[in-house]
């Protein structure tokens, strides 16, 4: 493809993604439908509310679509979902302007927003989370000692069986459900449930196909008006197209690329602002399509469509109402397709698909969707030498290690089988079955940094003197030995845990009940087996995670404080305290000393290291005692996606030098801005904890220098290959020159199209805010010496 | 068991030697090339350095713990005295913020070889290994071979970083447990090379001649100072030198750069780099170009490749 062409497409994106309008459609649509169906089963309302929004909602083909549909109206715009919130209303008038993700309201749009808004009081998820959560929770929530992922948002977090899709088509799944129900004797407490469960997915089936054909119309409506031939054939091949998908099963690429992307537009429509709805294993469904059309159309014409495709990931956006939503600008969905991994019998998986999707990366360098690579070490060669050129247009692929991955998945109850065909990336982090896993990896956050707060203030949150834990002593007279403190770091976190498993469950009770998701159930397996939706524990596998936010300060924080103040004496208890108070105001030769006579995690010192280990171990023995109402336990995580951030700002200073409400180290990475030994002793650190242990997932954020990596990509493919060896699960890559975000900060205007990766996902830099661009800046360089 | 002097132990070290490497500095060097970038690595004594940019402005640890009145604090800015100075290192241990370094550290061979050993699963993925470089690792003959000796006996790959300046006698016995030698050839003038390094380029050259009887692979690294030893004349006569070789595989091209200003100004030593110029890109190419074009044109069977590093 040309690189005109290329160029066109990238400038569709940062154009259209700049400031998108809010629309108000999907309120509009969403309200008046809660207000028709009051009284009906949940299920029911959201599955009439999806059928309604594809009715109604406003489409539109543009003229460098081949691929439509969006999850938005008409196309690159933002939707927003009071089902989830709505006390946004003040906010409304900052969202032209204000740090982060921007977007375009209408006087009139604001109007309405103000008037309609407050009839969603006391139905969303976020005031149902907030009204049923215990005191002591609602403490712990307060503090940001632990934290949510669904609070604000549905559920997204889950692989969708996209095979069935494309085999099946949705008049197949309705001839399926049709015949389920005939067998139903709803003469049966049981019964009748599954039986309203099919209901509302015979009506989100319908909704999927009416979907579908008022696309086909619009496209035949632009082929009449339409006088260039070319764009009048493909405008006539795309109403083709929608003709037979999704409702039938696709006979060719271009009808399963677009059976996929309408699905994937809908259930957003249903995951209400979740994100992490994983496109799969793409390289693998597509593939027969794809070598067919190939065969039939040439290479070409199957890239332009493909590519389109990708282009069209971008339109999903997140809408992100509120300040303190705003660590996730960028729309960070992490909803990649897994590429590479192996095939039923073992083998190496990759195929020329998985090598164009790279080379679409490396050609678009568009943030979305993010890109997963199932590392193995009899993986092609040249699928990791694409990945190196991608790297630095797109900051992705990330990742993963197929034989850590195995091992949590066995963790998580699948069979062998299973993992070997669907072993795929889940959100941001998780390893999940594909088209058999409901996600929700991101259940809670526990803020790691807190504990050790609390640890040192007797339970006491330095920064506004509350009570959050329980009282573990005053360090200043009780804590003989380090082992002292060590306990009461124990304490702390365990209750913490126990929070987070608490907000957890109240978490889930609320979405069960308001949150009820028939389409993305009916292409989960086993939901349309038994006959329940994915809350109800339709799913065959469950995998709900609770992550530990910031564990390398919480090292570095207790090895300072054993070696400085327990064995050298250097520093006593009562003045390290004080310091924490004072957030080292006046203290920065204590500070220092701090950070440099003690050693830091990731420069491969078994002093702190092995206290790494210990915490990551005890972290993951903890959550793992809790159950999930679904009768699974939690599954630990060690990531962050960009809660260490947010996380961090409501943590007061720590032994480690980090100063007050200053972010929190990134997953398992180091902290920013302490490495002295490069990138092998990082790995080396890192790899002393045992990753298949951390069943939700572990994430290494790595920042590589431009010029190092294209002059050694071996060395650099090496690195990731050893790290692999050594037992990391997953590691993603920014591969930047830290002069450049530093005059892409004071010069936005030149770098429109500056991609950084940010935690877990990309983003274009110049829509984060100062406060993100500045941690990415301040990551110490990790590539050269 | 031997110790030595070393002021680096670099891991992920990837531009001294093939794959993903761990490169041990020694401190000590015969040599005083006018242009050094590494003055850190010259004497063969300890010594302190001072970053200024580290530097906490109200602190005043070092000069309150020094006995000998040796440092002083102007302008925020530490002075040592160095002539005061008895290096007992104590303001190192005082300075909270790493400003004040030590520079060279004693360390036995065991020592070294645990620190080599730490990423040995990188070598092994990449064809990588231990690299001895300074400084001049001749210049502690003992210490050097001791270490490639236990490193090759651990199955470590190895590679000698050398100016070649040193007894055939102590080359010899090392090269037994060297894989690959990274060779400095700075001029092939004994004049001009005396002018520019303080010593004879003679030992230099019949080392290279002899060393090239042992069948060790041999890559010539020739640091490129624009003006000093980039005539035609010189480089004619070097790519003479690698024709009559039978045992070089590569030539590197090291461009000069200025990154080791802030070093001197840390050691308060003297030096000249702002006299010389960076080759611009299109001179390096060319002097590339010339070296490639010139080497074909030798024995046909061999194959020199020239890098720009």
């Amino acid at each position: 493809m040309s690189t005109i062409q290329n160029d066109y497409l990238k400038k569709i994106f940062f154009t259209k993604s700049k400031k998108p309008r809010l629309r108000i459609e999907r309120v509009k649509i969403l309200t008046e439908s809660y207000k028709e169906t009051k009284g009906e089963p949940m299920i029911i309302r959201r599955a009439k509310a999806l059928r309604k929004y594809t009715r109604e909602i406003p489409i539109s083909i543009e003229d460098w679509q081949l691929i439509i549909g969006s999850p938005s109206a008409d196309n690159f715009t933002i939707s927003p979902f009071p089902e989830s919130t709505w006390d946004w209303l003040r906010e409304m008038d900052s969202f032209e302007t204000r740090e982060g993700d921007k977007y375009h309201v209408e006087e009139a749009d604001k109007e309405y927003l103000k008037e309609v808004l407050p009839w969603w009081k006391g139905k969303s998820i976020e005031d149902n989370v907030k009204s049923r959560l215990p005191k002591e929770v609602e403490d712990a929530c307060d503090s940001s000692l632990i934290s949510s992922g669904y609070i604000e948002n549905g559920c997204g977090n889950y692989s969708l069986n996209y095979r069935e899709l494309l085999n099946e088509g949705a008049q197949g799944i309705i001839e399926n459900i049709n015949k389920k129900m005939e067998d139903l004797d709803l003469a049966n407490d049981e019964n009748y449930k599954k039986w309203l469960f099919y209901k509302a997915a015979l009506i989100v089936c319908e909704a999927l196909i009416d979907y579908s054909k008022r696309f086909s119309t619009l496209a035949r409506e632009l082929a009449e008006q339409e006088t260039n031939k070319e764009r009048r054939r493909d405008l006539l091949t795309i109403a083709k197209t929608c003709d037979r998908v999704p409702a039938n099963s696709a006979s060719n690429f271009i009808e399963a690329l677009q059976s996929v992307w309408f699905l994937h537009c809908l259930v957003h429509f249903e995951a209400a602002g979740g994100g992490g709805i994983v496109l799969g294993r793409i390289d693998q469904y597509l593939y027969p399509f794809y070598i067919k059309y190939k065969e039939e159309k040439g290479l070409n014409d199957a890239k332009k469509w493909l590519k389109n495709f990708w282009v069209n990931q971008n339109q999903v956006m997140l809408f992100l109402p509120k300040k303190t939503s705003m660590i996730w600008s960028g729309h960070p969905l992490s909803e990649q397709p897994t590429i590479g991994g192996l095939t039923e019998g073992g083998k190496d998986a990759s195929n020329d698909l998985t090598k164009l999707i790279l080379e679409i990366e490396k050609e678009l360098g568009l943030p979305r969707p993010d890109i997963a690579v199932m590392y193995h070490n009899i993986i092609d060669e040249e699928v990791l030498h694409k990945a190196c050129e991608a790297l630095p247009k797109a900051m992705k692929p990330k990742i993963f290690n197929y034989n850590i991955s195995f091992k949590h998945l066995l963790a998580k109850g699948a069979t062998e089988e299973d993992i070997r065909k669907g072993a795929v990336v889940i959100g941001c982090v998780s390893s999940g079955v594909e088209g058999k896993t409901w996600g929700n990896n991101n259940m809670a956050f526990v803020n790691l940094g807190k504990c050790i707060e609390l640890a040192l203030c007797n339970g006491i949150d330095i920064l506004t003197n509350k009570q959050v834990g329980p009282t573990t002593d005053d360090p200043t007279t009780d804590f003989k030995t380090f082992e002292d403190l060590m306990s009461a770091f124990n304490t702390q976190l365990r209750q913490a845990i126990r929070m987070a498993a608490i907000l957890s469950i109240i978490v889930e009770d609320v979405h069960k009940e308001l949150d009820p998701q028939p389409l993305a159930s009916i292409f989960i397996d086993n939901c349309i087996e038994k006959g329940l939706n994915v809350w109800d524990g339709g799913a065959q596998y469950n995998i709900p995670g609770i992550d530990g936010v910031g564990l390398a300060n919480v090292a570095d924080a207790l090895a300072a404080v054993k070696k400085l103040v327990f064995e050298e004496k250097k520093i006593g208890m009562t003045e390290l305290l004080d310091a924490l108070r004072n957030n080292w105001e006046g203290r920065e030769i204590l500070r220092q000393k701090l950070i440099n006579e003690a050693p830091k995690f990731g420069n491969d010192e078994d002093y702190v290291d092995k206290i790494a280990v210990e915490v990551a171990k005890s972290y993951c023995e903890e959550v793992s005692k809790y159950k999930c109402p679904r009768g699974v336990p939690y599954y630990p995580g060690l990531y962050s996606v960009s809660a260490h951030v947010g996380l961090g700002e409501h943590v007061g200073a720590t032994p480690d030098g980090r100063k007050a409400k200053t972010a929190l180290a990134d997953g398992i990475s180091p902290a920013q801005g302490i490495l002295f030994q490069g990138p092998t002793a990082v790995l080396r650190s890192l790899t002393k904890i045992d990753h298949s242990i951390v069943t939700s997932g572990t994430l290494l954020n790595m920042k590589f220098n431009l010029s190092t990596l294209k002059k050694h990509e071996d060395k650099f493919i090496n690195l990731i290959k050893t790290f692999m060896e050594l037992g990391g699960y997953h590691v993603q890559f920014n591969i930047i020159d830290t002069e450049i975000l530093k005059e892409a900060q004071k010069h936005p205007e030149k770098y429109p199209d500056l991609v950084v990766r940010v935690a877990a996902y990309a983003a274009e830099f110049n829509s984060l805010p100062r406060q993100l661009q500045d941690d990415i800046i301040g990551r110490c360089e990790l590539g050269i010496g | 068991m031997s110790s030595g002097l070393i002021f680096k132990i670099q891991r992920y070290s990837i531009e001294d030697g093939p794959g993903i490497r761990t490169t041990v500095f020694l401190k000590g060097c015969p040599l005083k090339c006018i242009w050094c970038s590494n003055p850190e690595s010259q004497d063969h004594n300890p010594e302190i350095m001072y970053h200024k940019l580290k530097c906490l402005e109200n602190c005043r640890e070092c000069l309150s713990i020094c006995k000998y009145q040796a440092i002083n604090k102007i302008r925020d800015k530490v002075m040592i005295d160095r002539g005061k100075c008895t290096k007992c290192f104590e303001c190192i241990n005082a300075c909270p913020s790493q400003a004040l370094t030590l520079i060279g550290k004693r360390l036995f061979v065991d020592e070294v070889v645990r620190e080599v050993e730490k990423d040995k699963a990188f070598y092994k993925s990449s064809g990588g290994g231990v690299t001895l470089s300074g400084g001049e690792p001749l210049f502690q003959p003992k210490f050097t071979k001791e270490i490639l000796k236990i490193c090759k006996e651990k199955g470590i790959q190895t590679v000698l970083d050398t100016s070649g300046y040193a007894k055939w006698q102590d080359c010899k016995e090392i090269l037994k447990y060297v894989d690959l030698i990274l060779y400095d050839i700075k001029h092939m003038d004994p004049k001009k090379h005396k002018e520019l390094t303080g010593v004879d380029n003679k030992i230099i050259l019949e080392n290279i001649k002899k060393i090239d009887g042992l069948n060790i692979p041999v890559v010539i690294r020739f640091p490129l100072i624009p003006a000093l030893n980039d005539s035609k004349e010189n480089l004619y006569e070097l790519a003479n030198l690698i024709k009559s070789l039978d045992n070089v595989i590569e030539v590197d091209i090291l461009p000069y750069h200025n990154l080791g200003l802030l070093k001197y100004e840390a050691l308060d030593k003297k030096n000249c780099l702002s006299n010389f110029k960076k080759p611009g890109s299109k001179d390096i190419y060319s002097i590339k170009n010339f070296l490639e074009m010139d080497l074909k044109g030798g024995n046909d069977s061999k194959k020199v490749k020239v890098k720009i590093v």
